[in-house]
């Protein structure tokens, strides 16, 4: 197998969701990963000087999803922050149970309304497995910054699925 | 205020499954990979000569053109004779065996006359008076 293969198969999946997470909206997701991509296609020794792999991609993803919010018009950006109701991002699989379908969309909109810095260390902690001490080198913050930004963004899922989770867990 | 949620909500949340890469995306990819350019070979430094010459490689051109057709034309040109004098004797210049005879007898009769002691000049002895001439007009 061709060694970029491999890097797709072993961390496309994460790379992808973690640039759906971030941009929520899956036409950007895939434009931002394509062009990440692309720059490991013409430039393959980028990965070969990487000790974590997987934390590189995640580095690089960030950085082109920072890129693309700078180009954007910040009016467009603003508008997007000011919805109550976020649109959902598609960012899980699909259950067919309508109680988990109604938990998974319920996450969706609760992240979508995190903080874009918050919404990144939750990402990372929660699905990446994360220490706090490798969010903050791959974000470039301080560790305390990366676990007080966890806190509050997982205070405020708590805060919004509260409802739900209460509902599901009743028998 | 959240002590009625369980701590593990977070790991609920963790173990939602994410949506992976969607597979026309990544067979997009695998072909962006097969239809890649190749790296190109990095530039070499060109040396400094060529350098020196590519501003006005035309000029340089047919300066090195006129050079050659100097070159050409300077081995085609006729030998002079003054340049063959100077080639030495190994190359005799007279080829007629009469001339070649008679130039040998005159380089022998010479080198002879130079090896006999020269006869003192007239102008070396005292000279005698002369009487003065009667014939002189009073």
């Amino acid at each position: 197998m061709h060694p970029l293969e491999q890097i797709l198969d072993d961390h496309g999946d994460a790379v992808f969701s973690f640039l759906l997470q971030l941009s929520r909206s899956e036409p950007d997701a895939r434009d931002l990963f394509q062009d990440l991509w692309r720059r490991l296609v013409e430039n393959p020794q980028l990965l070969a000087e990487a000790r974590d792999p997987r934390a590189f991609l995640l580095h690089l993803a960030r950085n082109q999803f920072i890129d693309l919010t700078r180009r954007r018009n910040a009016r467009t950006r603003a508008h997007e922050a000011s919805q109550d109701q976020p649109d959902l991002a598609g960012l899980f699989e699909p259950a067919h149970r309508p109680d988990e379908d109604a938990f998974r969309e319920a996450l969706d909109r609760a992240l979508g309304q995190l903080p874009e810095d918050q919404r990144m260390v939750v990402h990372l902690k929660l699905w990446e497995g994360l220490t706090f001490d490798a969010i903050a080198v791959l974000l470039d913050l301080s560790p305390n910054t990366a676990a007080s930004r966890y806190r509050y963004g997982v205070d405020k899922l708590r805060t919004l699925l509260r409802p739900l989770y209460d509902e599901i867990r009743t028998p | 205020m959240n002590s009625r949620i369980p701590p593990h909500l977070e790991d609920r949340i963790a173990q939602t499954p994410r949506r992976g890469l969607p597979a026309d995306l990544r067979q997009a990819c695998l072909a962006m990979r097969g239809s890649a350019p190749r790296p190109t070979p990095p530039v070499r430094q060109h040396a400094f000569w060529l350098q020196w010459f590519w501003p006005h490689p035309a000029a340089w051109g047919g300066l090195a053109i006129l050079w050659c057709t100097i070159l050409a034309l300077h081995r085609l040109a006729p030998v002079p004779v003054n340049v063959l004098a100077a080639t030495g004797p190994s190359t005799p210049l007279i080829k007629d065996p009469d001339s070649t005879r008679q130039l040998a007898h005159q380089r022998e009769t010479r080198e002879e006359l130079l090896r006999q002691p020269l006869p003192p000049l007239d102008f070396d002895r005292p000279r005698k008076a002369s009487p003065p001439s009667t014939n002189r007009i009073a």
